[in-house]
């Protein structure tokens, strides 16, 4: 059996060469390293999402709706609790809020609930370690997160202002079993009683409050019975339960770990392109040994097995750090997002995705090593008679141009990775689209590095005699026999291309929240004000306040008739259907900003007949027509108002008006006002306090708050994208580092030669330099280059923001790039200064 | 003062294995101008012998003194700077820089040592002296094996080096080219008055030097003037 003899040869040449070889396996492991651990972290967190899936939802099921439920729908809803189990009412909503001590009010999440029953599941950890009734049994008592404590400047026993009651701190609550439930999210969590709840005042009419309802079942209940059930007691709520883990933080977890698989597998693939042009330049080398043993009698095939063998192994050993490695980066992403998840999974090793890991390494590995397989069989015994490898290297690549079976192995590695993509991503168009774009970002990259190269070449060819001697040399190298400078282009341009696309995207959007958003109408932003004009005349009178302060009513109500003809009767949609329940009226006097009048006309300033103006889009949605009587229900009760106007919105208009009714055809009724005003930053700290001291249930937020929400929320975003992104820059530098071992021989032969005829240390330092130097630039100018197009294209097409060409991140990423080069590229030469020049000479 | 001086020359390769005496106690000068050819069998030191006199490696003990300088203890720098100045070096296998072409391989040492006379001239004319006038764009992988050598030989009297070593130069070449190059170098070393210190083991080639000594064993067997026999 020659697989045996095979296996000998392809070990002993691993073992000849181990530093080359040692990047090559690096290179896999890398790419696998990023795509197990992604893989294996998404399934350990969807897998802690079902296993406590109760302790989550804190029941075996929740019902959740955004509007304040009726006492007839809560009487309805008691009535499913007793049939079934019980249930119990959680009300979570945002408030300002500030201690007794400090001047300054923050925002904070309330939460309120029945302390004899919540959580049904899961446990609270509190501070002093008492139950929960115990804690709040008063109603101006609260627990707070130890965040709080600190933020505020309080401890327990302290006492803190909501809603303009005093609540003294009982206890700190350390961790929460349903967090993540209500979509409120992190922040400095006060939890009360609903006694206490209802003392703030906070929640009316008309607020933004998640409504829970939690239900603990019997054992024999069939959850869709308790479904319907719930459905006819409040017809649009959300309901979960425990089977399904918890839907919503599910479906954004699958998203994004398949997002960053993706992610990931750019870099394997740049870590397998590192060992496609590894395996070609370690065959280029063997060519005369090749043509020996084809020159005794060995076929084709049998070569090939050698070096398939040698392959595999490579890959094996790339893959199974990669799995070690994976393991860590499993392990570092529960620090990555911290801040999104308050709770965070332990992460099991997970032999399954450590067993994919290692099967997509060894097959990438495999994928790219066909190509120069495959120019085995072109490799001719006389080759055998020339003893110079340039010749043979040419010999070889003259064959390799018009092959038949270099193009089948490309083709086998796109089809390979497209399917590797379409399985990753789960989703044949996903996948398609992946693998295209990566394809056609690659072979931009080679074309650009390719003429660039050129450039260069011709640049420094006709300016020869006047660069200084270590610049010719170092721009000389890069065109040296089994120097793959494209490659190293490649590769480490994908890296920057991709770290640097994240970095301008989360500029931009940063920016286009700062130079679009909200900040036009003004930089402090008041919500749930229920007496406007009094809010108005505070803002107006407090030092550094500048210009009016613009507000917008609105009262939520539900449609009732269109014309006569009751709205369950409209030929509509059901989920129209059900958006006619709950539908926001805005009040205004006049036309305002940014609207535009399309049919109809607008009411006179003072109109205080209900009248209606609605968008094109409600227009078209609920197919109202102008001049149809459409009947609400606000408020208890049943107004009916003609449709007078219908405008177009700009987009960029301050408020969503869709429905609109003249300002004082609502007079006397609930509604709630938002808006915005303008003041100096500095000042803004006492505004917000004087806002706080009159009317405590307003919530205030200033720009600069928001802007470093949306910030952290991008950040962490960014921050993660961009670990992995540093994985193709990771692989990208190995390849120039495999590059540069693979050519070790010739650049020890050339030390030994300059120094022979002169040459210093420094000098020859200073050549390697400068090639280093230019394939790090150049590798950083194509991938920054790339990736100011790219995000061009994703700012101007998908996001409707402007984007100008960033030159800094430019020449960061060139300077950069160029450093790491050179780490790298003296990192892979380690040592071949200090060899002597004779025993290198007669070593030939 | 003569061009080389070698005074108790040792140099022994030691692992843990065995240790071997390449050479012992060699010592000899050269005076300026002369062509001394240093002859014997393989294994015989004679290579070895070259690379310490041009400071490509370091001896075990003993001196050696190079247009006046003590080379013994000179740093790696200090060895290269004076190559740069005063050796000229032909190898057996030609060692061109691949990624440079003919001129720029001839240029290399000039540029290497700050030599700022009318280089482009020189290597321009020295090229032509060797017969490759026509082929200076050429990359040293688009030359003959003749061809190489002889670029190799222009590269060595680039910067007027007062010393010129030659391992075994026409050792991978054909007895034609071998005779070309030999005949060029000889009368190359004329023109430039240069001391010519040559390894091989061919004794019709030695025959062309003023003196040949013979190594065996790693000791100097015969020191002899062509046609007569001289004191060590």
């Amino acid at each position: 059996m020659f697989v045996r003899t095979a296996a000998k040869i392809a070990w002993r040449e691993l073992h000849a060469s181990p530093q080359k070889f040692t990047f090559v396996i690096l290179a896999v492991a890398v790419g696998v390293a990023a795509l197990s651990g992604v893989k294996g972290f998404g399934y350990a967190f969807r897998g802690m999402l079902l296993r406590n899936a109760r302790q989550l939802i804190a029941a075996d099921l929740q019902a959740q709706t955004w509007t304040d439920p009726t006492s007839k729908q809560l009487e309805k809803m008691a009535a499913v609790g007793e049939r079934y189990g019980a249930v119990t009412r959680v009300t979570e909503t945002v408030s300002m809020a500030a201690s007794t001590q400090g001047r300054f009010p923050q925002m904070v999440a309330v939460k309120g609930v029945d302390p004899n029953a919540y959580p049904y599941y899961g446990k609270l950890t509190l501070k002093p370690a008492q139950p929960l009734a115990e804690l709040l049994n008063e109603d101006s008592a609260i627990v707070v997160t130890p965040e709080l404590l600190l933020r505020f400047k309080v401890s327990p026993g302290d006492t803190m202002r909501l809603g303009g009651k005093e609540f003294h701190i009982a206890g700190i609550l350390e961790a929460e079993p349903d967090r993540l439930a209500s979509g409120f999210g992190p922040g400095m969590r006060v939890m009360m009683s609903r006694a206490g709840l209802e003392r703030t005042g906070l929640v009316q009419f008309g607020s933004r409050a998640a409504q829970r309802f939690l239900f603990k079942l019997r054992p024999d209940v069939d959850l869709e019975a308790v479904k319907r059930d719930v459905k006819s007691a409040i017809p649009r709520v959300f309901i979960s339960d425990y089977r399904e883990g918890s839907p919503v933080v599910g479906r954004v977890v699958d998203r994004t770990s398949t997002f960053l698989s993706l992610v990931s597998l750019i870099a394997l693939i740049v870590g397998s392109l590192g060992v496609a042009m590894a395996m070609y330049s370690h065959l280029q080398q063997r060519m005369d040994t090749i043509a020996v043993m084809k020159a005794v009698g060995a076929r084709a095939g049998q070569i090939m097995q050698i070096y398939l063998i040698q392959t595999l192994w490579l890959g094996l050993a790339g893959a199974g750090i990669g799995i070690a490695l994976g393991a860590a980066v499993q392990k570092s992403f529960p620090w990555l997002i911290r801040r999104v998840f308050a709770l965070l999974p332990d992460v099991p090793w997970d032999w399954s995705f450590s067993l994919q890991g290692m099967s997509l390494g060894v097959l990438a590995t495999l994928l790219f090593t066909v190509p120069p397989l495959l120019g085995i069989r072109s490799v001719r015994p006389n080759l055998v008679f020339r003893r110079n490898m340039d010749d043979a290297a040419q010999e070889s690549r003259r064959h390799w141009r018009d092959k038949l079976p270099a193009w089948l192995g490309a083709a086998a590695i796109v089809i390979g990775f497209c399917l590797v993509a379409i399985w990753l991503s789960g989703s044949w168009k996903m996948g398609l689209y992946f693998a295209g774009g990566l394809a056609a970002s690659i072979l931009l990259l080679t074309g650009v590095a390719a003429l660039l190269l050129r450039a260069i070449r011709a640049l420094v060819s006709a300016s020869r005699s006047s660069l200084p001697l270590a610049f010719r040399h170092g721009f000389a190298n890069l065109y040296r026999p089994g120097n793959q400078a494209r490659s190293v282009l490649v590769a480490l341009g994908i890296g920057v291309m991709f770290t640097l696309t994240t970095y301008l995207l989360q500029r931009t959007v940063l920016r286009q929240v700062e130079s679009e958003g909200p900040g036009r109408e003004g930089n402090l932003f008041m919500l749930d004000i229920r007496k406007a004009d009094e809010v108005s005349r505070l803002v107006e009178s407090q030092p550094g306040v500048t210009g009016k302060v613009q507000l917008v009513g609105y009262i939520v109500s539900r449609m009732l008739e269109q014309n006569g003809v009751p709205i369950e009767r409209l030929a509509l949609s059901k989920a129209r259907k059900d958006e006619l329940q709950t539908v926001r009226i805005t009040s205004a006097k006049s036309l305002p900003d940014g609207l535009e009048v399309r049919e109809g006309a607008w009411w006179r300033a003072e109109s205080a007949r209900p009248q209606l103006a609605v968008s094109e889009r409600a227009q078209r949605d609920f197919h109202l027509r102008l001049g149809d009587r459409v009947v609400f229900q606000i408020a208890g009760r049943r107004i009916e108002a003609p449709l007078v106007a219908v405008f177009r919105r700009d987009q960029r208009a301050p408020v969503r008006f869709e429905l609109v009714f003249p300002l004082n055809a609502l007079e006397g009724m609930p509604v709630v006002y938002y808006g915005a005003a303008h003041v100096d930053p500095p000042h803004i700290p006492a505004v917000e306090a004087a806002i706080f001291e009159n009317f405590p249930t307003v919530t205030v937020m200033n720009l600069a708050d928001v802007l470093t929400r949306i910030q952290e929320a991008v950040d962490q975003v960014a921050l993660v994208v961009r670990f992995l992104a540093l994985f193709a820059i990771a692989a990208g530098v190995i390849i120039l580092c495999s590059s540069v071992a693979g050519t070790r021989y010739r650049r020890i032969r050339e030390v030994a030669v300059l120094k022979t005829l002169g040459g210093t240390r420094r000098r020859i330092k200073s050549i390697f330099s400068v090639e280093f130097s230019i394939l790090g630039a150049v590798g950083g100018l194509v991938g920054a280059v790339l990736a100011n197009v790219f995000t061009r294209i994703v700012a101007e097409k998908f996001m409707e923001a402007g984007f100008e060409f960033d030159w800094g991140a430019l020449f960061l990423a060139m300077a950069g790039t160029a450093l790491l080069a050179n780490l790298a590229g003296w990192l892979a030469s380690g040592g071949i200064l200090n060899q002597r020049p004779l025993e290198v000479l007669r070593g030939e | 003062m003569p061009a080389i001086e070698v005074r108790q020359l040792f140099k022994t390769i030691e692992n843990s294995a065995s240790r071997v005496e390449i050479l012992r106690d060699v010592s000899f000068s050269v005076p300026r101008g002369q062509f001394l050819a240093i002859m014997g069998a393989s294994g015989s030191g004679k290579s070895t012998l070259l690379g310490l006199l041009a400071g490509l490696d370091t001896a075990t003990s003993g001196a050696i003194v190079l247009d006046g300088t003590d080379i013994t203890h000179l740093k790696e720098d200090a060895l290269a700077r004076l190559r740069g100045q005063k050796i000229g070096f032909v190898f057996q296998s030609y060692q061109l820089v691949p990624t440079l072409t003919a001129e720029e391989n001839v240029l290399l040492p000039a540029e290497l040592s700050g030599f700022n006379g009318q280089s482009r001239e020189r290597a321009h004319a020295l090229l032509e002296r060797v017969g490759l006038a026509d082929r200076m764009g050429h990359y040293p992988v688009q030359l003959s094996g003749g061809e190489q050598q002889r670029v190799a030989l222009a590269r060595a009297f680039m910067t007027r080096p007062p010393i010129l070593m030659a391992d075994e130069p026409t050792g991978n070449l054909d007895s034609a080219n071998g005779r070309h190059v030999l005949d060029l170098l000889v009368e190359l070393n004329r023109e430039e008055s240069t001391t010519l210190v040559l390894v091989t083991h061919d004794r019709k080639l030695a025959e062309h030097a003023d003196r040949i000594l013979t190594l065996g064993d790693g000791r100097v067997l015969s020191d002899e003037l062509v046609g007569r026999t001289v004191e060590a």
